[in-house]
């Protein structure tokens, strides 16, 4: 367990949930990023932040503090 | 009259499907209380009207975006929602689909960019998915042109069946706790939209729930039974089933799966190009090559030839020689020559280094790599407390201003929204290249470096002033979330290329045949005469030169100050930058190029050392934009007062920067010290303070009362 | 000096110039965009 910003690059992991509120935690979700889809980690912008992702056959770019409140494993 | 809503994902062709569906008819017009674009327009070939609602994600009621669009298709209840999901990302798109399913108005749902998928050897059987969703699926390519009439058909027979569609079934648990809500919920909420509000209920949606009055109480009670069984927060679980939900449409519907080759390769390029360390190098080199490219070599060439050839040996000499030969009044033809042509020919004399560099930024424009560097950039935005949302807008300011400052609607928090629509115009547009080229010209040799600079030094006005500004204000949010996709790389097409690089001259030329033009016949009349209109042989005692002086003093300590031609450039900058370089060539001689074909800008050269040369063009770049982008900047920023402090702003840092680089600059160089290099030295200090700061304008003092939060 | 040759080329510069002035004048009333439609700030809505 951990969360999606722990995800090294080029791996995949299972969202088990979302612990931001408010409008980040629609957002989040959605863009597709639910409970038990799969998330594999593209890439890992210069400096460390952006990351970009592959969720549900695209490409999604999110902040790393973003990716801190999505949970995984 | 049928009224139909288009409603869909941003950048799946919306725009370019609601142009194919009303051409010439649309109208903008406004939604109340944001500054958001209404567009209507007739839908060609049928007796309908439709709506363009802005691109959303969701109908979730966070953005002015999604507010708008909720409200407009619960309130005004059009007849008819036209939905459009590009097929190339049907799970994401179908998301909302699954949200405006439940709104209880007839819809049709546009499957668009199926060209592409057929190019990438996928199948979508639209009967398939059209059951599945339980309304009517129209296969369609609005680029391409295929499908519309076939999509007209669709809405007007929809419109006219009045037939609701079945709204998506979630899971068992949250349909079971939906019902229930809809129980509690009928008779208070129009009928045709109890699903709407009992899932949006259950999902804890604030403005349904706002919509429930005192039943809030007990529906609230339904949604906690349903997430302690869940084990897990109701929009959680809402969204999750979504997706389930389109996930089957979705499979049940495609059949080849495209092979998506293009990605593969968009994937090796990003993985350098946005790489950690590489990331920023790469991209500050791409600019500095492709400055080079079209200010130090090839453009250049075109430049001198323009210069010296076409308008030193050709048309100056020419028309002075056939207007002088026909006889006509001299001060006619010195107002031809020397004012209109003269200026004119100066900024045109530029086209060739503008043309090959529009052809440069359209091509790495057209190919995605400009999407890159909003996500390079994010990062270091962040750092300055701005998003990379707001660097966007900064993106399109390299070309102009004015829709660059409009681009700044697209960000949500109000306040980012100001500061980015004020400090957009730091960065050098395509207008102020003409000037960057002539200093770089006339006093640096041509090196790329000064373009370079030009816009590092734009950057960091842009940062640094996001970061004193936010200090000016007293709401201390979290920098606007940055959630953005992107998009396959892919070669530029040739035609679009060459049909934007175009657009992009033609614009230049006529700019320089309007606004340059009539400066320039100004500015040699107000130079050639005196105040009693009598025609002079010093230039220096003409109207115009009287007029420079009284306000050249100020810009002493900038080292452009002694003579008044430059500060009468800078005035004339405010009409249109590329003036400066027009202004320039009426005062500076541009027609009276030696037959040795010499620098145009020798006495530029000769006026002034390079480092006052630099200030020069860093205080034009910096200071008030053109009258064009003023107005664009009152137009976000909704009142002249704001403007005028926004202008006051830039004025106020330009001449800050400019002070600084010219006095330091001169003591490093020159060994020069006075009493302004001791001001420069004290407003550098000032500036380092605002930016360090925690509350450089004092305002707790005044917010005591505020809660933080 | 007037003659015809100044007259002739004083009012065709006159007419450029008014020409020219329209077009400015309009470039500023439609907000200085240049109504390509191709950039963001349009396609956004």
């Amino acid at each position: 367990m951990g969360t999606l910003r722990e995800v090294a690059c080029g791996d995949t992991a299972k969202v088990m949930g979302i612990s931001a509120r408010g409008s980040m935690r629609k957002r989040i979700m959605d863009m597709g990023i639910t409970k038990g889809c799969t998330v594999t980690v593209r890439r890992i912008a210069p400096l460390g932040d952006p990351m970009e992702v592959t969720v549900r056959g695209y490409e999604l770019s999110l902040r790393k503090s973003e990716a801190e409140s999505i949970e995984v494993e | 009259m049928i009224r139909a809503a288009l409603a869909g994902n941003p950048n799946c062709g919306k725009t370019t499907l609601f142009n194919k569906l009303t051409g010439s008819s649309q109208r903008v017009g406004n939604w109340p209380g944001v500054t958001i674009d209404r567009k209507e327009g007739r839908i060609k070939g049928a007796d309908a009207i439709l709506v363009d609602l802005p691109g959303i994600y969701s109908l979730s009621p966070y953005s002015p975006e999604e507010i708008v669009s909720r409200d407009f298709l619960l309130d005004e209840s059009p007849d008819v929602i036209v939905n459009i999901v590009d097929a190339t990302n049907m799970e994401r798109n179908l998301y909302l689909t699954s949200q405006i399913l439940d709104v209880g108005i007839p819809t049709v749902v546009a499957l668009n960019m199926m060209d592409a998928v057929r190019k990438d050897g996928g199948e979508i059987d639209t009967v398939k998915l059209s059951s599945a969703l339980g309304c009517r699926v129209v296969g369609m390519s609005a680029l391409k042109g295929e499908g519309i009439e076939e999509l007209i058909a669709a809405i007007t027979e929809a419109a006219a069946s009045g037939k609701v569609p079945e709204p998506l079934r979630l899971s068992e648990a949250a349909e079971a706790s939906a019902s229930r809500i809809s129980e509690v919920l009928r008779g208070k909420v129009p009928d045709g939209q109890i699903r709407w509000y009992s899932v949006k209920a259950l999902e804890r949606d604030p403005l349904a729930l706002e919509r429930t009055g005192d039943l809030e109480g007990e529906i609230l009670h339904i949604v906690e039974e349903m997430e302690r069984e869940m084990d897990d927060d109701s929009d959680s679980v809402v969204a999750s089933d979504r997706y389930s939900a389109v996930s089957r449409a979705a499979a049940s519907s495609t059949g080849k799966r495209g092979a998506s080759k293009g990605r593969t390769t968009s994937d090796r390029i990003d993985r350098i190009v946005t790489d950690r360390w590489l990331g920023l190098p790469i991209f500050a080199g791409v600019m500095f090559l492709v400055y080079y490219i079209s200010i130090s070599t090839i453009g250049s060439w075109g430049t001198d030839w323009m210069n010296d050839v076409f308008f030193g040996e050709w048309i100056i000499p020419g028309m002075r020689a056939w207007l002088e030969g026909a006889s006509v009044d001299p001060v006619l033809t010195a107002f031809i020559v020397d004012g209109l042509i003269a200026g004119f020919g100066a900024v045109i004399g530029f086209l060739p280094q503008m043309l090959v560099l529009f052809v440069l930024l359209v091509i790495l424009e057209d190919c995605g790599y400009m999407a890159r560097i909003a996500f390079v950039m994010d990062r270091v935005f962040r750092r300055f407390g701005l998003s990379g949302k707001s660097f966007i807008p900064v993106l399109i300011g390299t070309g102009c201003g004015v829709p660059g400052i409009m681009a700044s609607r697209t960000i949500e928090s109000e306040r980012d929204r100001r500061i980015t629509a004020m400090t957009t115009t730091f960065i050098p547009c395509s207008a102020k290249l003409p000037v960057i080229a002539l200093i770089a010209g006339a006093l640096f040799g041509g090196s790329a470096l000064v373009a370079l600079a030009s816009y590092l030094v734009g950057i960091a006005a842009i940062l640094m002033s996001g970061i004193i500004l936010k200090k000016w204000k007293s709401l201390a949010g979290a920098p606007s979330e940055f959630i953005m996709e992107l998009p396959a790389y892919h070669m530029p097409g040739a035609v679009t290329v060459f049909r934007s690089t175009l657009e992009k001259t033609w614009a230049f030329v006529r700019k320089a045949g309007t606004f340059i033009l009539l400066a320039c016949g100004l500015v040699w009349f107000l130079s050639t005469f005196s105040w009693n209109m009598v025609l002079v042989e010093d230039v220096n005692t003409s109207m115009l030169a009287d007029m420079g002086r009284a306000l050249s003093w100020m810009f002493v300590p900038l080292g452009w100050g002694g003579d008044w031609q430059f500060t009468v450039g800078t005035l004339t900058g405010l009409l249109a930058k590329e003036n400066v370089v027009g202004t320039f060539g009426v005062l500076f001689g541009f027609s009276e190029v030696s037959e040795a074909g010499e620098e145009i800008w020798t006495m530029v050269a000769a006026m002034l050392t390079p480092i006052a040369g630099f200030s020069f063009l860093l205080f034009n770049l910096l200071c008030a934009p053109c009258f064009a982008a003023i107005g664009a900047m009152r137009r976000e920023l909704g009142t002249w007062k704001a403007t005028g402090a926004a202008v006051l702003y830039q004025c106020g840092l330009a001449y800050a920067v400019s002070l600084i680089v010219f006095q330091i600059g001169s003591l490093a160089i020159y060994g020069t010290f006075g009493v302004w290099t001791a001001v420069s030295l004290a407003v550098a200090a000032l500036l380092v303070y605002l930016v360090v700061s925690n509350d450089p304008f004092r305002m707790s003092a005044r917010r005591s009362g505020e809660v933080a939060c | 000096m007037l003659n015809a040759a100044t007259a002739a080329v004083a009012t065709a510069t006159a007419c450029v110039l008014t020409v020219s002035a329209y077009f400015m004048i309009r470039s500023l009333r439609k907000g200085g965009c240049s109504g390509c439609r191709n950039c963001e700030g349009c396609r956004r809505r």
